[in-house]
């Protein structure tokens, strides 16, 4: 899957949406010789060229991960994303205590270990950043308390 | 005599208190993620970008700290280099080749404290030259006009695919996903949106703060976990010298001021920065040895081979400043990102800094003499101190990454949407870089691609659109001749590097 011949068609694609989207880009009144649309279409050839060449190139197969290691990357994606969905929802305490430990144990903590450093982590993070440096955080649904 | 009183002014920028705490901090951090394998400046400079925003940091006060963290880290990737074989960085591969073996033999405190005095030779000289240099290229620079932009920022990408890249064709790709990731958002000549989809989060364009740390932060995460094979014991070796003797300075030198000769000039050139610096170092300083065969230790831990290596990387990395504040060309990830910076703070890069930010200019000089001395007083004492940063396990140090990735990206527009595509960022990035392909022209071409376009368009309306115009001054046509022998030249380097040094992103 995870090759120059993967990387070039899927960079002929971006090449494609480029250009079909890009199409459309002509400024209402034109008050230069060059609109808006001229420099995405260039992008859009040189990602094209460079796509085309990978694909009849092929060749360039990336070292496999293990199955274990795959799945830690899969979780820990994943991890991000819901951490990055909930970061407002839940409040910036509780999704990173929640966040903290699974990335933790992912990267083969013990689970005392997770859960001791991810209070720590979002507990003092969040004293840091809030009270510390004024960064304005969620605080989501421990609003009253904090 | 009149940069001598820029110079003078610039040290009155950078000794301010704020500014000395900040270049102290900057050290310190820069050395300590220089240790760790995997993390280098790069990461750490695009985790700061917006937490410098967050503190309401002048810009002269963020570039002398992203600068400190810029130059520490080299200074820091020699340490896991030396002790475990490790380089903590791209550019400290060659340091490992001679430094460990001298580590094996007992001499780790001669290689350590050496190789930080000549990572400070290299770091001085290359400084002075930056006085000495800049301030005429940056006359010379301002006769640029649209036109001969076009053509510099044609010459630059040809640097960056041509020299820096095993393979230009996935660089030259990584360069055309950057500049289209550039034409996201409205367009400010026409008020045309550009691939925005409808998502009002897209109009002012993806912002810079959330691609880097995308790119170079969580990117950077998917990859440790893929290289972690559960924590190392790193045994630091006791006993043996401390500090080298006078005897073995004078030996290497001479190794350092060649290494340093050599490094700053290929760190003049955009995309060619420390990796490549420091191999061409080393595999001249080994043929020179090779002559005289009595005193060649080269492979068993040859001082100067150490030495020069060190002066080259350090050296390098400074120069790196020369086309950055001249041209506004940077010429590696880390100074793209601080280029981003400036036009964060409405500043455009260029020759014009000069003449218009003399505070910025010359305040991040001066700091680089005071970075450099500061690093040095504390490179050789606390040593053992940053390499116990070997020993902090993966599971504390990766959420406290995620923590400040998000926190920052939050607080520039606290938008959940931005966290949401710093993740899908990292998780794209990291799949390209599993197939090789460089980020460094990525983020080069999203930061010079809405300037390069100004000046095609700009050049292209001076001429009502006839194409010509690109190549009808002079040092446009110079500019386009060496793109062209920069993309041919490699082949030629090719053979004069050691295979070692072929694969580099910095």
């Amino acid at each position: 899957m995870s090759n120059n011949r993967t990387l070039g068609a899927v960079a002929l694609l971006m090449a494609a949406i480029l250009a079909i989207f890009g199409w459309g880009l002509v400024a209402p009144f034109a008050y230069e010789p060059v609109g808006p649309r001229a420099f995405p279409m260039i992008t859009a050839l040189v990602i094209g060229i460079c796509g085309a060449i990978l694909l009849v190139q092929g060749g360039g197969e990336a070292e496999p991960v293990n199955r274990k290691t795959l799945i830690g990357l899969i979780m820990l994606c994943l991890t991000l994303l819901i951490y990055a969905v909930l970061f407002e929802r839940l409040g910036y305490v509780l999704s990173t205590l929640g966040m903290s430990t699974v990335v933790a144990l992912i990267f083969g903590a013990k689970p005392h270990q997770a859960i001791l450093s991810a209070v720590v982590l979002s507990v003092g993070s969040y004293l840091l950043f809030d009270h510390g440096l004024d960064v304005v955080l969620p605080t989501g649904l421990l609003g009253d308390l904090l | 005599m009149e940069t001598l009183a820029f110079l003078m002014h610039g040290f009155a920028v950078a000794a301010t208190p704020t500014n000395l705490g900040l270049a102290a901090m900057g050290a310190v951090v820069g050395t300590m993620v220089g240790v760790l394998p995997g993390l280098g400046p790069v990461n750490a400079v695009a985790m700061l970008v917006p937490v410098v925003f967050a503190l309401g940091l002048p810009p002269e006060s963020s570039m002398i700290l992203m600068a400190a963290i810029y130059i520490g880290s080299e200074y820091g990737g020699r340490i896991s280099a030396i002790l475990i074989n490790v380089p903590g960085e791209a550019s400290a591969v060659m340091t490992a080749l001679e430094g460990y073996p001298l580590s094996r033999q007992g001499l780790a405190g001669v290689a350590l404290s050496l190789s930080a005095v000549t990572s400070f030779i290299g770091s001085l000289l290359a400084t002075i030259g930056i006085v000495l240099f800049a301030p005429i290229l940056s006359k010379w620079a301002l006769a640029f006009g649209p036109v001969e932009y076009v053509a510099l920022m044609v010459f630059a990408f040809a640097c960056l695919t041509g020299l820096l890249a095993d393979q230009p064709v996935k660089a030259l790709l990584a360069a055309g996903i950057g500049l289209a990731l550039s034409t996201i958002g409205i367009d400010a000549n026409s008020g045309v949106m550009r691939y925005t989809f409808d998502m009002p989060n897209l109009i002012d364009g993806l912002a810079f703060s959330t691609l880097v740390i995308g790119l170079f932060a969580i990117s950077e995460l998917l990859i440790l976990l893929q290289t972690h094979h559960g924590e190392k014991s790193v045994q630091i070796p006791k006993g043996g010298r401390k500090l080298f003797n006078l005897s073995e300075l004078r030996f290497t030198f001479p190794a350092a001021l060649r290494g340093s000769a050599i490094g700053f000039f290929i760190g003049l050139l955009p995309g060619a920065g420390g990796t490549v610096g420091s191999a061409l170092a080393y595999s001249t300083e080994r043929k020179m040895a090779e002559r005289s065969a009595k005193t060649n230790r080269f492979g068993n831990g040859d001082l100067r081979g150490l030495a020069t290596v060190e002066a080259a990387n350090n050296s390098a990395s400074n120069s790196n400043f020369i086309p950055m504040l001249t041209l506004g060309i940077p010429s590696s990830g880390t100074t793209a990102i601080m280029l981003g910076v400036l036009t964060l703070y409405n500043l455009t890069p260029g020759p014009m800094l000069f003449t218009s930010q003399p505070d910025l200019v010359w305040g991040l000089i001066a700091s680089l003499f005071i970075g450099n001395i500061m690093l040095l007083a504390m490179n050789i004492p606390l040593v053992g101190v940053f390499a116990r940063m070997l020993t902090v396990p993966a599971w504390v140090l990766v959420p406290f990454i995620v923590v400040v990735s998000a926190v920052g990206v939050y607080s520039g527009k606290s938008a959940s949407f931005d966290l949401v595509l710093m993740v899908a960022v990292g998780a794209i990035a990291y799949w390209l870089r599993r197939l090789q392909v460089p980020m460094a022209p990525l983020i080069l071409g999203f930061v010079l691609g809405g300037i390069l376009e100004t000046n095609l368009r700009r050049a292209l309306s001076l001429s009502a659109g006839d194409a010509q115009i690109l190549w009808s001054s002079w040092i446009a046509i110079v500019l386009w001749a060496a793109a062209v022998a920069i993309l041919v030249l490699p082949h030629v380097l090719r053979r004069l590097l050691p295979p070692e040094a072929r694969l580099s992103e910095d």
